[in-house]
């Protein structure tokens, strides 16, 4: 199938860093990290203190008064990076066919929050104390038909809930939309939120002891072919080259230490991308400190790139903005955009991988 | 050239049967499997009645020491893939060398894990959970253990686009195999009974208090239900050449989002939807037999959907029958169990009936295949799903041929 050119002509991003990108990419050149003691709950009787909290977060700042008053924590997030990465594209929705425009979102915990406050009220009040207009937050789509709803996008409308590989995979999901003639543009976001069960979750399964620091994220990137992005004499921050996902049989919750579907997934993309290990310069790996994790990502590296792997750069953003889930790839992807548009890198390839077995991996170029 | 997809094994978990040969004999039979909710108590609400899949039982499926490690989703997913690949006549062993992906979808997830922690924590504080229960919850287990347990190495997806997850999956399967990303995809969804979404939908008042009665007058409602579906996709020239059974080939699908209102339907995307399909599909409109309706038995969808119908098809009086009448509304899982409805019936040129259907509504002036089910042939099916949010999806499957 021939296969269209897909640019990135906008970025919307907030993070534990701060908010938008100038302070997100400020962040890394400082090597300064995000994490702090949490204000949104008491985390003193855990085992981790510290969380990457997006701090001074108000979405009336952004969004205005209006229409937030059931919208839980995740879906402003997520609403604030859409608006950000519209506002970078130059597109006003409002002009151009709403039913050409779609989003594509990867989330794996946006409902969690919700769920539970929903719940509480049910079992310590009963089931008719419950409040109706906080239902539909209880679903994982609710952030993304949100944002459609706001935005007026009436387009693909996507979450996909892959765990950590839900941002990659919501990307590839917006550049297939694209190829299969869905959509003519796509908004490619991800987000998760930082609550207690989240964070209380990840610390029980052990992902803070010598691992994870569990921070919250949203990102969104317009995507559009190059083309049109052309046309309308936009700034394109990046082509996305190629993608390539996999899967690997394993066990739950635990990284093959072969690590074989990131090979995997690498090579494809780098098979996607029509380019050989040699020509990338440049990766962002999804390490998350977790020892067998950074094993395993390290194995595929040596694999793949070969003797390559020697001179490589190969960073994780994962160490100053802390692991978002599934935004981690979304919030990869805008630190490599950075990387780019400060023309500190050549072609960048952008990991992730999790303990469930999936690996997806995208290649973005700077257009010349 | 894009591959032709077609579809090869079903795989059915539900209250009306499980397995694909019961379902289907309940389905044209008008079986209803509503029954008292059994998974919880519901006397502080207001409805009571659920379709669960209550003869389910993972150990005739799973081994024993595996089951207390999956959710139920996991455990209903897992044993509808092994159904759909026993159908198929594809051996596990087999499948290691292909490249086959894993794409499902639903609403809740593992919500049953996650109430069982939460719950304990309101009762006795966080440190009472069971840490398994942590372990189960993150929804993207379904199709990672569907994935482990028949060692599927390829793309691996969960569709979270509540009560239209299920044919998003299958629609990213055939997209998979269309380009050559994958040579078989195992797609369908999963939703377990869930007192949070029974609570939320009990507390809007879209339960109904005694059947789910799609397009009547007086329909009061749908039903909530759980189950699980899988269908196995693959290319056509894979089937052929592995002489599998055929029952139908996936054409295309459209999706569309109503960017309206959370809960209630929109005309315009749902008739945007079918567009997008038949434009998808490459078909015209006239070559549709049947639509298989999101019909869940509420005021506001059923009249959406019929308006959205008529105004696609014109004066045209097609086929449109809502199994929902007789399975409730199961959710993310709900598009994949009508797929499979649409592809037997595709095979069989038998429409399975709306059951409950007493007294006409002109507000949804359609022929719903009323209370019997309806010997015509069907070449062309559509599939309609619509979820909260406004996220519509349509898929069209066709009669095969060479």
């Amino acid at each position: 199938m021939k296969r269209k050119r897909v640019a990135v002509t906008g970025i919307g991003v907030l993070s534990c860093l701060g908010i938008g990108k100038e302070q997100f990419w400020q962040g890394f050149l400082e090597g300064r990290k995000g994490f702090k003691t949490p204000s949104l709950f008491d985390a003193s009787d855990l085992e981790t203190k510290i969380a990457g909290e997006i701090t001074d977060f108000d979405p009336k700042d952004i969004l205005g008064k209006k229409g937030l008053v059931d919208l839980d924590r995740a879906t402003t997030l997520l609403l604030s990076a859409i608006q950000f990465s519209l506002k970078d594209s130059g597109i006003d929705i409002a002009d151009i066919n709403e039913l050409t425009t779609g989003i594509s979102v990867g989330t794996t915990l946006a409902s969690l929050s919700s769920l539970s406050e929903f719940d509480r009220k049910s079992i310590e009040e009963g089931p008719h104390f419950v409040n109706p207009s906080r239902f539909p937050n209880t679903v994982i789509n609710s952030p993304a038909s949100r944002a459609a709803i706001r935005f007026k996008v009436k387009g693909p409308n996507v979450t996909i809930s892959t765990g950590f590989c839900a941002g990659l995979d919501a990307l590839e999901y917006s550049l297939d939309c694209i190829n299969f003639n869905r959509a003519d543009r796509m908004i490619s976001a991800a987000v998760e939120e930082m609550s207690l069960p989240a964070f209380f979750g990840f610390n029980k399964l052990g992902c803070h002891s010598g691992g994870i620091s569990f921070s919250e994220g949203a990102s969104s990137l317009v995507l559009e072919e190059l083309s049109a992005g052309l046309a309308r004499e936009v700034n394109i921050y990046a082509e996305v080259l190629g993608t390539g996902s996999s899967f690997y049989p394993f066990r739950l919750h635990k990284f093959h230490p072969e690590a074989k579907s990131l090979i995997e997934a690498m090579r494809e993309a780098l098979e996607d991308a029509c380019l050989a290990p040699e020509e990338i310069g440049c990766l962002f790996a999804d390490a998350d400190s977790r020892r067998d994790a950074d094993l395993a990502q390290t194995k595929a590296i040596k694999e793949v790139f070969g003797s390559h792997a020697n001179e490589l750069p190969v960073n994780s953003v994962t160490s100053i903005a802390g692991d978002s889930f599934s935004a981690s790839g979304g919030l990869a992807m805008v630190a490599a955009l950075g990387a780019l548009a400060r023309k500190e890198a050549g072609k960048i390839m952008i990991s992730s991988s999790g303990p469930n077995g999936s690996s997806t991996v995208a290649i973005i170029a700077s257009y010349n | 050239m894009a591959k032709r997809v077609v579809v090869t094994g079903l795989g059915v978990i539900s209250s009306i049967g499980i397995g694909k040969e019961n379902f289907w004999q309940s389905l044209i039979k008008g079986v209803c499997g509503v029954k008292k909710v059994g998974s919880f108590d519901t006397s502080g609400h207001t409805a009571h009645l659920g379709a669960e899949a209550a003869n389910f039982n993972p150990v005739d499926f799973i081994n024993k020491k595996k089951i207390k490690y999956l959710g139920r989703a996991s455990q209903m997913a897992i044993a509808s893939t092994k159904l759909a690949l026993e159908d198929a006549g594809l051996e596990i062993k087999a499948l290691k060398d292909l490249r086959a992906a894993v794409s499902f979808g639903t609403t809740m997830g593992e919500i049953q894990s996650f109430e069982k922690a939460d719950q304990e924590w309101i009762r006795n504080g966080k440190e009472a959970i069971d840490v398994l229960d942590i372990y189960k919850y993150p929804s993207h287990n379904i199709p990672s253990n569907v994935a482990i347990e028949f060692g599927l190495k390829a793309r691996n997806r969960l569709f979270t686009t509540a009560c239209a997850a299920g044919n998003y999956a299958i629609g990213y399967g055939f997209d998979l195999l269309r380009c050559g990303r994958a040579d078989l995809a195992v797609t369908g969804g999963a939703d377990v009974f869930s007192w949070i979404a029974f609570t939320g939908f009990d507390k809007i008042g879209a339960i109904a208090p005694q059947e789910c009665s799609p397009f009547d007058k007086n329909r009061k409602g749908t039903i909530p239900a759980d189950g699980s579906a899988a269908l196995i996709l693959e290319t056509l020239d894979r089937a052929l050449e592995r002489k599998a059974d055929i029952y139908a080939e996936i054409l295309g699908y459209g999706l569309s989002c109503d960017a309206y209102h959370m809960t209630s339907p929109s005309v315009e995307g749902i008739a945007e939807c079918m567009r997008q399909a038949l434009k998808d599909a490459n078909i015209k409109d006239s070559a549709v037999d049947y639509i298989s309706a999101h019909g869940t038995g509420t005021i506001y969808n059923d009249r959406a959907e019929s308006v959205a119908i008529n105004e696609v098809f014109g004066k045209r009086r097609i086929s449109v029958s809502s199994i929902k009448s007789m399975l409730g509304h199961t959710m993310g899982v709900a598009s994949a169990l009508e797929a499979i409805s649409c592809c037997l019936t595709i095979k069989q040129d038998i429409i399975p009936p709306t059951i409950n259907y007493k007294t006409p509504d002109p507000e949804c002036d359609i022929d719903c295949v009323a209370n019997v089910a309806r010997k015509q042939k069907v070449n062309i099916a559509l599939n309609n799903a619509f979820g909260f949010g406004g996220n519509n999806s349509c898929l069209v499957i066709k009669k095969y041929a060479s």
